[in-house]
């Protein structure tokens, strides 16, 4: 009954434009691509249950939110990654399969832990759910770092591990002030360097720069 | 060496160059950490990178959501302001009216004070027009309970013997063989003088509250009673008082009641004091 009355909801309201991700293929190409419609067309879909499986799980209301970006995170890359198949389920289904993991993962620590379970959802690897977790510390270490990084290390390395201009485009559109992909590349590779041995050096539970380890490049050298 | 690792984990070293790197590498374990650590940080630039690339879509959805949910505010609040505006409409409405009948006798000049519209309903409840549905039904089974179209005597048709009888008498051979509706398609065909005739108009009254017409009869028993040229003045009295409270005028009917309560001449003393009673 409550699905029947998300769908009528969701077929009331939905985006008029959103017909052509009815194509699981066009939205697995525009999540690729990070497209603003095809992300929202995604969450539109998969919002209600989500929200619905976080209620059944007896979490905080506002959790559904993070639980829904986090899902949509580990979706997309999964995709960049190539390790999503299409033909198993749709993108809207296996987000809502990875919510349901990430929910359970939050459960897992409670007693009494309440039953969560949707129709139709299937079960899916967890790898990448895993990574992500463990992975989130690391990257806030990681942005912290950038900034101690300073410019134009930070632009150059952002540019295109984040932003993911083509060395081309970077210098098409004087982003920064070098003038060819060579030079360009020589600069972000240093900063690239500096950036793992500020990484390799910083533990990142206290996120402070681990000041007995010498010179990063030596701590790199010292490694077994 | 840096470049080299960059350029060897975007797969953009010439084939002689990766050759050299891949040797490097096999025998240099720092180098092989080195490059280990750059996948881990490539692969956190690329959760980064996901997480800053959907931002823009989620911060459309939410909006959305948001701007849904503003509408849906907006539409429940027009929806009350509605409900107040009826409330308030209907509690500034009059009564339903008894309509008028002044066609009914061409012949007779206007007497707007016997069809003079009831006063409103009391507008000291909160909830007019609960009450309004509640008298009305109220009204309707008091009718349904003591209505009984008025026979006596002195209304059952002496047809004469072999002639033909006249308008009149079918008229009221029908009303008496309880045809209301044919009884009332013959007063039509009355001359216009015998439709000003008051015992032939309770008759028409009678056969017009028998079928559900009291916003019909109401007018005419009300002439009736003004007039005071009938036997019939007591039925219609008591009849007029049924039929205002089947349409609702519980105030106007309360008062003819109270008149028929007390007089001891009508035969319905004990009824009028039974429903006054119940709709008290």
């Amino acid at each position: 009954m409550r699905q029947k009355l998300n769908n009528l909801y969701r077929s009331l309201l939905a985006r008029p434009d959103s017909g052509r991700y009815e194509h699981v293929g066009e939205l697995v190409a525009g999540l690729l691509k990070m497209e603003t419609t095809a992300v929202e067309y995604v969450m539109e879909k998969a919002w209600p249950s989500v929200r619905f499986l976080v209620r059944q799980a007896q979490l905080p209301e506002n959790r559904a939110r993070d639980m829904l970006h986090d899902a949509l995170v580990i979706l997309v890359k999964k995709i960049r990654d190539n390790v999503y198949n299409p033909d198993e389920s749709a993108p809207a289904t296996y987000l809502i399969a990875i919510a349901r993991n990430l929910i359970a993962n939050q459960l897992r620590h409670k007693r009494n832990t309440p039953t969560i379970a949707l129709d139709d959802i299937p079960d899916i690897s967890d790898d990448h759910t895993q990574a992500f977790l463990e992975g989130r510390e690391r990257r806030e270490l990681l942005e912290s770092l950038l900034r101690k990084l300073g410019e134009p290390c930070a632009r150059l390395i952002r540019l295109k591990y984040i932003d993911g201009y083509r060395d081309e485009e970077i210098i098409a559109q004087n982003m920064t002030h070098y003038n060819t992909s060579m030079a360009l590349r020589t600069k972000r590779s240093k900063c690239f360097q500096k950036l793992i041995e500020l990484a390799t050096a910083t533990k990142p539970a206290d996120n402070t720069i681990n000041t007995n380890a010498g010179h990063p490049q030596d701590q790199i050298n010292e490694m077994p | 060496m840096n470049h080299d690792i960059e350029a060897y984990l975007d797969g953009a070293l010439a084939p002689d160059a990766l050759a050299a790197f891949e040797a490097e590498l096999a025998r240099n374990p720092a180098l092989r950490e080195a490059v280990a650590a750059a996948r881990r940080v490539r692969d956190d630039l690329d959760w980064l990178s996901v997480e800053r690339g959907v931002e823009a879509g989620e911060q459309a959805f939410w909006d959305r959501q948001s701007a849904r949910h503003n509408r849906m505010r907006v539409l429940a609040f027009g929806l009350v302001l509605i409900l107040l505006a009826g409330l308030v409409w209907l509690r500034q409405k009059p009564a339903p009216a008894l309509p008028p009948n002044r066609q009914l006798h061409p012949g007779q000049p206007h007497t707007p004070d016997s069809l003079a519209t009831p006063p409103p309903p009391n507008t000291s409840s909160p909830l007019p027009a609960l009450k309004q549905a509640r008298d009305n039904s109220r009204g309707n089974r008091l009718f349904a309970t003591y209505f009984k179209p008025y026979k006596d005597a002195t209304l059952e048709p002496s047809l004469r013997g072999g002639a033909a009888a006249s308008p009149e008498e079918k008229f009221q051979q029908h009303y008496w063989d309880n045809q209301y509706s044919d009884a009332l398609a013959q007063f039509d065909m009355l001359p216009a003088m015998a439709q000003t005739n008051d015992n032939l108009l309770f008759i028409k009254a009678e056969c017009l509250l028998a079928v559900g017409k009291a916003d019909e009869a109401a007018p005419i028993l009300e002439l009736i009673l003004k007039n005071d040229r009938t036997r019939y003045m007591d039925a219609a009295a008591w009849h007029l008082a049924l039929a205002r409270l089947k349409l609702g005028d519980t105030a106007q009917a309360r008062l003819q009641f109270q008149q028929i309560r007390q007089s001891a001449a009508s035969p319905w003393q004990t009824d009028a004091a039974t429903i006054l009673k119940r709709i008290e």
